[in-house]
């Protein structure tokens, strides 16, 4: 089940989808897993009048949203019967294209797996002291503000 | 007279200036209603704009009360993901 300890989710820059791939190898060997849902967040070249979005920079409150973090998984495994459940999200500069948000949860059966994993992405977009900074082409930028 | 550590996050980092500095307060502990006046009184921009106040990493609010070397974090509506 979970660690006491929070564990750290962030990485400077963009996921690769190499590493991406591997976290669903390292999985293939705990074959009590039935199913796993996975949600990736991918920085959107958002068009801005004329300008359009090259890049988020992300920066965080790092240790409440270590703290918020644990809170949300030990609730989460608190109310699915989840195997494991693994998040990761960038720090720094992600560019259009790259992955920024990479939520996995695995379960025995694809309801909780998928239910958990959308609840999961839910409230580290509300909850957790995250602010993404929209670059545009040059100096221009704006602070991204998350759909409700 | 005390000072607290003012940390600011997202667009608020803007306003002040800065991500971390001292800001000095001409009173021995302030609450947060108070700073928050006084805050709109150095950075006039932050008038209308939508944040909540952390001190030493806990969200408070109203009459809790700020002291000497308190880290009092500013945070703008979260956009992560």
């Amino acid at each position: 089940m979970s660690d006491k300890k929070p564990k750290n989710i962030f990485v400077e820059g963009p996921i690769s989808p190499v590493k991406i791939g591997e976290d669903i190898a390292h999985h293939q060997k705990k074959t009590n897993i039935g199913a796993h849902s996975i949600f990736m967040g991918q920085v959107r070249a958002d068009s801005v009048e004329a300008a359009k979005v090259s890049a988020i920079e992300y920066t965080a409150h790092q240790e409440m949203a270590l703290s918020t973090m644990h809170e949300i998984r030990e609730a989460i495994f608190a109310k699915y019967p989840l195997t494991c459940l693994h998040i990761t999200h960038s720090l720094g500069v992600v560019k259009a294209g790259e992955i920024c948000l990479f939520v996995f949860a695995s379960a025995v059966h694809r309801k909780e797996a998928i239910d958990a994993c959308e609840e999961v992405v839910e409230r580290i977009k509300k909850e957790l002291p995250i602010w993404g900074k929209e670059i545009f082409a040059g100096d221009q930028y704006q602070w991204k503000e998350n759909r409700g | 007279m005390m000072e607290i550590r003012l940390m600011s996050y997202g667009g608020l980092k803007d306003i002040t200036g800065s991500d971390a500095l001292g800001f000095a307060i001409p009173q021995q502990a302030v609450s947060v209603t108070e700073l928050k006046e006084l805050l709109l009184a150095r950075y006039p921009a932050l008038e209308g704009k939508t944040f909540r106040i952390a001190v030493n990493e806990r969200f408070v609010e109203g009459e809790f009360e700020v002291g000497s070397g308190d880290n009092v974090a500013l945070m703008p509506p979260f956009s992560g993901g």
